[in-house]
């Protein structure tokens, strides 16, 4: 009797044990000092979602903004509505032909290499209207910093080119500024990071159309919006600037994209005889050319010599620069590098110290307003350089391959933007004693390759 | 655009270890009955593998023992805090088994042929855990063969070696961070080969109620010269010379450490068995794994992963109760260090402090037949930590109930 006693005990000891998963200590998330009721998002096209390039659902979804404000769905906010594109497309700001604007980048062969390419976006997005008090996201793709005190930002009526269709979509009323339908929502809560636009749009264009936004300008505006958000107490975070240098729009076409051989380079000398005449009589670099990689020539038409001159290695060609040219239309050899392809060392020292200024603004301003301040130069840089390790695989800064880029070679992949949220996170938490968890980053997506 | 310069962590793999981690010894139901002491103990065909020395001194003419366990083991992730992310392991189950035969040319000298598995494991965290990019499953397997000699060298001590051929398989799958329309790439490692060893074990019984052993197992290097790696990418990144081969062949090595064991057993009264083991394992021969593709890339280089591992010990006690002639009843604990560094751990093989409590019971059917039951239960202590090269850290909690059931046959 005694021997079925004691198995019976064991088989359901067994029953029971196997059962059993190990217990676990669970994490509890918590909102410090912060409400986080009612979070809303303001900004340009990082906090609309704009990915590859354009902007649709896909890349709504997987926003820093969003992935923020699902995050904080663990410490009291209960939603994060955003004005989603209703079309399964895509659009952007790029016309391909009159009326055609561009969908998503993706990659394709072409030449038996992978290279970005645009699709065809569809333009009824801009028509869209999705316009909603209960509105979270006030990101704005293309938006300055100035911008979004501006009245009639997304007024048709201004006429193309001189309003902002994307606002248009969710603006209240023709006459709303961004701002004002921010603080409509009447936020417990507020990520603010502006500002990218207000030197980035000079940067894209070469530093040859639009303009750096007065660094004392930036100031007021800034100060000016900030005083009307917190007016209520809200609290918040600001985000700053990154430097130009870290984003592979400017980084990944090299100032030496020019290989050449022997022959080449000595019939490219003797077609630079004058030149280097002319140059040795005023004490200006020479163009030269040797076998290997060599400097582009560019355009410079405050040159001094001919407006034309060999680009520096500090120097920073566009990802835009059209490189097939270079080997089939000589440019760079025989044809100079136009100059909107181009960042010389003039502009880009006008673009760091810009953006300098503003990210003194911007921490300051957190500072006097006791928001959280969210080191996104910090976080570029480090991308850049030493690339960061999460969970497994290493992040750089590199186009396509870096992981947090995505084919517009300025905006975030799904996985760039969860990084770039888990910054935000870290900012909130050290500031506000709260205890957000981060975002998963294995969880979002990285560029697609066919 | 297609010479892509990725940095890949690649090639991180692990297994579960057998003295701590869920590859225990279970290569007797009385022994792991009994806390699996053993050493100090005759216990007749098994002595081949807890210490053959003890075989010498067997009082049967023959002795046949064969069973297994069950291995359900439940692992636990929970990510560096803040964080709410959890995962649980979805494990096979593990079916370790022994056979051991043996018999007495003379009275001084028993041979005996021995068949266990004293490594082996099955771990899956699934396709898209958040480690995926460290390691989604895993699945190794060592079947060790030892033909054995002990030697009577008189009443009171027996001497035996054995020689281990190992027979090791290994197959594991991870992700790879390059997504195509269908989600992340992946490669698969997998290889066969056979390795050599040999133990050895003196085995001392000064009196009726006492004895004592101490046995050797030495290392088996298990090298894997002819391993295969296949990757699964997107199909542009495909290419023998920049990116990614369809399949490499791989050289890879992974040490089964040295086990020296001290035991002592003390029969109380007629009906009460004690014993004690002391359990040494060499786990600083591990220090490193490294891959050597055949076909090397510049996305695609030999990887070096570093492991440091530690020598350990393993402390365990064991009590057999007999109710009667027919019954025993049996109770052991233990205590199993790690030999994992902090900053080196794995979720390929989250190791951690384990404490193994175990019962069993044993039943005579008749005087030739025997039957042993075992249950054991391992209680993996909370573990903080991660592995720096790949910055993944969380806690790992473990646990594991391992049912048990042999067949002896003696005459």
């Amino acid at each position: 009797m005694k021997q079925y006693i004691f198995k019976y005990a064991l088989l359901l000891g067994a029953v029971a044990l196997w059962s059993c998963e190990p217990k676990v200590d669970e994490f509890t998330p918590s909102t410090g000092t912060a409400d986080f009721s009612k979070f809303i998002a303001i900004g340009d096209s990082y906090t609309a979602g704009y990915t590859d390039g354009a902007l649709g659902r896909r890349g709504q979804e997987e926003s820093f903004s969003a992935i923020l404000g699902k995050q904080l769905m663990y410490v009291g906010s209960d939603s994060y509505n955003q004005p989603f594109v209703l079309s399964e497309s895509s659009v952007g700001s790029t016309q391909l032909q009159p009326g055609v604007f561009n969908g998503y980048y993706e990659l394709n062969i072409v030449d038996g290499s992978l290279k970005p390419q645009p699709t065809v976006g569809d333009a009824n997005i801009f028509g869209e209207q999705v316009a909603s008090a209960e509105n979270q996201n006030y990101g704005v793709p293309g938006a300055k910093l100035i911008h979004l005190l501006a009245e009639g930002f997304g007024n048709p009526a201004a006429g193309f080119g001189n309003y902002n269709p994307f606002y248009t979509r969710f603006m209240s009323q023709p006459m709303a500024s961004v701002l004002g339908d921010a603080l409509a929502a009447q936020a417990s809560f507020i990520s603010l990071w502006a500002g990218n636009n207000d030197v980035l749009a000079y940067a894209m264009a070469g530093g040859e159309g639009d303009a750096i936004t007065d660094p004392a300008i930036f100031a007021g505006a800034y100060s000016q919006a900030l005083t009307a958000l917190v007016a209520n107490g809200a609290k918040g975070v600001l985000g700053n600037i990154p430097a130009v240098e870290t984003i592979p729009f400017f980084n990944t076409v090299p100032y030496n994209a020019l290989p050449l051989d022997q022959a080449t380079a000595d019939m490219l000398n003797a077609a630079y005889t004058d030149y280097n005449a002319a140059a040795d009589a005023n004490g200006l670099p020479r163009i030269e050319f040797s076998a290997g990689a060599n400097a582009l020539v560019i355009a410079d038409e405050s040159w001094p010599l001919m407006g034309i001159r060999q680009i520096k290695a500090d120097e920073k060609f566009l990802l835009t620069l059209p490189t097939d040219k270079i080997a089939n239309e000589g440019w760079g050899t025989q044809v100079p590098v136009p100059a909107e392809y181009v960042l010389d060392a003039t502009e880009l020292a006008a673009i760091a110290t810009a953006t300098a200024e503003y990210n003194v603004t911007i921490k300051s301003l957190s500072e006097q307003h006791g928001f959280a301040h969210a080191d996104l130069n910090m976080k570029m840089k480090e991308l850049s350089t030493t690339g960061i390790i999460i969970d497994g695989h290493t992040y750089t800064g590199a186009f396509v391959t870096g992981g947090v880029f995505s084919l517009d070679g300025i905006h975030a992949t799904g996985r760039g933007s969860a990084i770039i949220a888990n910054a935000f996170i870290d900012a909130i938490n050290a500031k506000f004693d709260a205890s957000i968890p981060r975002a998963n980053i294995n969880d979002y997506n990285m560029v697609e390759f066919p | 655009m297609k010479r892509i310069g990725l940095f890949f962590g690649l090639f991180v793999l692990g297994f579960q270890l057998f003295a701590e981690g869920y590859q225990v010894n279970l290569q007797g139901n009385r022994q792991t009955g009994m806390g699996h002491t053993g050493a100090g103990l005759l216990m007749g065909a098994s002595s081949m593998h807890f210490n053959p020395g003890a075989l010498g001194l067997m009082d049967k003419k023959y002795d046949f023992s064969f069973g297994g366990s069950l291995i359900f083991s439940n692992n636990t992730f929970q990510k560096q805090a803040p964080s709410t992310y959890e995962a649980q392991s979805d494990n096979p189950m593990g079916t370790p088994f022994y056979f051991y035969g043996a018999t007495k040319i003379s009275d001084k000298l028993a041979v005996g042929l021995a068949i266990t598995t004293p490594y082996g494991n099955s771990l899956k965290w699934g396709d898209d855990w958040d480690g995926k990019y460290l390691i989604q499953d895993i699945s190794l397997r060592a079947i060790f063969i030892q033909p054995t000699v002990s030697y009577k060298i008189n009443d009171k001590l027996g001497f035996g070696v054995g020689f281990m051929a190992v027979n090791g398989n290994v197959d594991l799958n991870k992700a790879l961070p390059l997504q195509d329309m269908n989600g992340d790439g992946s490669t698969n490692i997998s290889g066969n080969t056979w390795a050599y060893g040999f133990n050895a074990g003196l085995s001392y019984k000064p009196s009726d109620k006492l004895s004592f052993g101490i046995s050797y197992r030495s290392e088996v290097k298990v090298k894997l010269d002819e391993g295969e790696a296949t990757f699964n990418v997107p199909k542009d990144l495909y290419d023998d010379e920049t990116s990614f081969p369809a399949k490499t062949k791989f050289k890879a090595e992974l040490p089964m450490p040295t086990n020296i064991t001290f035991g002592v057993g003390y029969q109380i009264n007629d009906k009460l068995l004690l014993a004690a083991d002391l359990q040494y394992v060499g786990w600083s021969a591990y220090e490193s794994l490294d891959f050597d593709f055949e076909n090397n890339t510049p996305i695609l280089e030999d990887s070096q992963n570093q492991r440091d591992f530690e020598n350990t010990m393993v402390y365990r006690l064991g009590a057999e109760y007999a109710m009667n002639e027919k019954f025993q009843f049996r109770a052991g604990i233990y205590y199993d260090t790690t030999p994992i560094p902090e900053d080196l751990l794995t979720p390929e093989t989250p190791g951690t402090d384990k404490i193994g409590m175990s019962l069993g019971c044993g039943y005579q059917i008749n005087d030739k037949l025997s039957l042993d039951a075992s249950l054991l239960y391992i209680h993996g202590t909370k573990r903080e930590d991660g592995y720096a090269p790949t910055n993944f850290y969380g806690t790992y909690y473990s646990n594991a109930v391992i049912p048990g059931i042999g067949l002896n046959y003696s005459f």
